[in-house]
């Protein structure tokens, strides 16, 4: 039935994402006239546009060749560890400050590959003072090298 | 005549210190992240932009600029020391380049990259300025309609020359053209699509999205299969080309010029199409064709022109129009936008000096690239030697800091997760994403035309029929899309439209 599961699942949710902002477009926003556009109405006509296209694709996935060997062998675990990272970067930079908060995105990041801990530690420095070295004495961005640590 | 006094005036703006430092600091970095293997010059682009944010808009293009050519250079070094491509782009190159430097001509090779590319800018450069003024003339007499009709070309280009399903580079131009509209509309001043959060009201931030989905998403990419550590490094060897090597390349770089230059300004992957094409050409009418493909020099030579020539043409109808032919300009757009100035007919006239400094910077830093990068050689041929495990720790960290400095927000990095995400498992499920980040950038402008032209016409929608421009712009819209999506023209794109590694 279905061949395509990438197609059916994306066909599927752009058509929610179509139909969120086609909901939000017409219920939050004025639409206005052809003549007076208002802010609801292009985004109400392309929201639309999107569920059209979103259930097409979704449709098509019954039909064509099977394809499912392309999500086989996805590199999760490099996508687990950036995601960390990018996330710890987020959470921690304002009370760590920037060193320690990019040692640990290092360390992180660093997890997507094998590698020695005496490797891992002395990227983790490396990076960070690299990092604190250009960012913070050379451009002067207004960050605390090591910050307050109150969480 | 008025053309020279304005590449005087270009001069003068290039080549003031500051300038001249920035076009230094573009082609430098973008030339030693584009070495990276693994990175491709739109990754390299965007993950450098939020680095000129703080500039003045000048140094800011100018710099953009340079990290552009610089990274396709550095591409190219790669592509011929190590035979990685560090896009499809420099894929051609590897063909010959790599088997040049098998057999111990790793220098010449170089040489006739840097070379050609050089020849291929500065007649590129002389173009953009030749033909810049006459195409703003033109433009000027544009009317909202013509050029809600001219984004909708754009965007249908974008569209029709994305490699995967048409049906999904529709959607993924709606979809940008939607998360383009987020923030405050400028007419009624109602926030839009913010979810109740105070940081949408400004919109998403381009950058953000760019280094998200380009640059993390390709270094997720490149997990996929074996991850190894440094890749074997061909020696350099002489770098000074024979007068042999010299006199064969100058045909090929002639010929490479003249179809990149075309190619670039058309909307599309000009730089990619233009360096495939040129290579076959060459193949063809070179007496050494037999050589191709075993270290003919004129490889090297026709592609690295092409290449560079598309790249630099690309910059017309962005410069002219205000109008992206690719996602790199789309990019610049988004960096100019940013700086308060709207690219278009009127920034010749408003800002000539941006304008014309812009365009001599070109070539600054195209004679930059061969001055001082050849020399610096020996220091990319170290970079490719760092180990993966090294590298991605730090792209990763920059690539967070960089987006955090837009807008010193811990924010930005939230779009900086979601944009990567999204960018990998786009790509993977078959959605390209130039229409997408073209859509993005164009949101808002469409908006804006569509809503004047509706306002002047009062309310009439036949008016993009009625203005011929208007009209002869949308039928070549539509006869693009349906074009590109007949089936037979389908096989066709997937053989050209090689997607992006």
């Amino acid at each position: 039935m279905i061949r395509k599961m990438h197609d059916a699942l994306s066909g599927l949710l752009i058509a929610s994402v179509g139909g969120l902002y086609l909901w939000k477009s017409v219920t939050e926003l004025d639409i206005g006239t052809p003549f007076n556009m208002g802010a609801g109405y292009l985004p109400m006509l392309i929201s639309f546009g999107l569920v059209l296209v979103g259930a097409v694709i979704s449709f098509n996935s019954t039909k064509g060749t099977p394809q499912t060997e392309k999500f086989a062998n996805l590199p999760w675990r490099a996508i687990v560890c950036v995601f960390a990272a990018m996330l710890a970067f987020a959470l921690l930079l304002h009370q760590a400050g920037l060193f320690p908060t990019v040692a640990v995105v290092s360390i992180l990041a660093g997890l997507a590959s094998s590698q020695r801990l005496i490797q891992r530690i002395s990227v983790a420095i490396g990076v960070a003072l690299f990092c604190t070295i250009i960012f913070y004495f050379v451009i002067g961005l207004p960050v605390t090298v090591i910050g307050n640590w109150r969480f | 005549m008025d053309l020279v006094n304005n590449i005087i005036l270009g001069l003068q703006v290039a080549s003031s210190p500051e300038n001249l430092l920035y076009c230094f600091i573009g082609v430098l970095l973008g030339t030693l992240v584009g070495v990276l293997p693994g990175l491709g010059t739109l990754a390299t682009v965007a993950m450098l932009l939020p680095l000129t944010y703080s500039l003045e808009p000048t140094a800011a293009l100018i710099m953009l600029a340079g990290i552009y050519y610089g990274s396709q250079y550095g591409g190219s070094t790669t592509a011929i020391l190590v035979n990685l491509p560090g896009e499809a782009a420099s894929a051609v190159t590897t063909l010959d380049g790599y088997q040049m430097a098998r057999a111990g001509r790793a220098g010449a090779a170089l040489a006739a990259a840097a070379l050609s590319s050089f020849f291929a800018g500065t007649v590129a450069t002389i173009l953009i300025a030749a033909v810049a003024k006459p195409l703003t003339s033109l433009a000027l007499s544009f009317g909202p309609a013509e050029y809600f009709a001219l984004t909708m070309l754009g965007l249908v280009s974008a569209i029709a020359l994305s490699s995967g399903s048409v049906l999904k580079a529709i959607a993924m131009a709606l979809l940008g053209l939607l998360l383009g509209l987020t923030g405050t509309d400028l007419y009624t001043a109602m926030p839009r699509f913010t979810f109740g959060l105070l940081e949408l009201e400004q919109g998403i931030d381009v950058a953000a999205i760019a280094v998200g989905a380009f640059g993390i998403a390709e270094i997720l990419r490149n997990f996929e299969g074996k991850v190894d550590d440094a890749p074997q490094v061909s020696n350099v060897g002489r770098l000074m080309p024979t007068r042999e090597d010299l006199r064969r390349i100058i045909g090929p770089a002639i010929r490479g010029t003249g179809l990149g230059s075309l190619l670039g300004v058309l909307p599309g992957s000009g730089a990619l199409l233009a360096s495939f094409m040129s290579y076959n050409i060459e193949r063809r009418l070179s007496p050494n064709g037999y050589e191709f493909g075993k270290g003919a020099i004129e490889g090297v030579a026709a592609p690295e022109a092409a290449n560079n020539a598309a790249a630099q043409t690309s910059f017309i109808p962005m410069l002219a129009l205000g109008l992206p032919s690719n996602v790199v300009m789309a990019l610049m757009i988004g960096a100019l936008m940013i700086q308060g100035i709207t690219p278009g007919p009127n920034v010749v006239t408003s800002q000539p000096g941006l304008f014309w400094g812009l365009i001599a910077s070109m070539w600054i830093g195209n004679l930059m690239l061969v001055v001082l990068n050849l020399p610096l050689i020996g220091i990319w041929v170290r970079l490719l030697t760092v180990p993966t495990w090294v590298l991605y720790p730090a792209i990763v960290a920059v690539c967070c800091i960089g987006v955090y400095s837009l807008n010193n927000s811990t924010f930005s990095i939230y779009i900086l997760i979601a944009s990567s995400l999204f960018g990998y498992f786009a790509t993977k499920a078959g959605y390209e994403l130039p229409p997408f980040i073209l859509g993005f950038i164009l949101g808002p402008m469409v908006e804006e035309y569509l809503r004047k032209a509706m306002s002047l016409s009062g309310g009439d929608p036949t008016v993009f029929l009625t203005h011929p421009i208007s009209a002869g712009l949308l039928a070549v819209a539509v006869a693009v899309l349906v074009f590109s999506a007949l089936p037979k023209i389908k096989m066709r794109r997937k053989e050209i439209f090689v997607p992006e590694d």
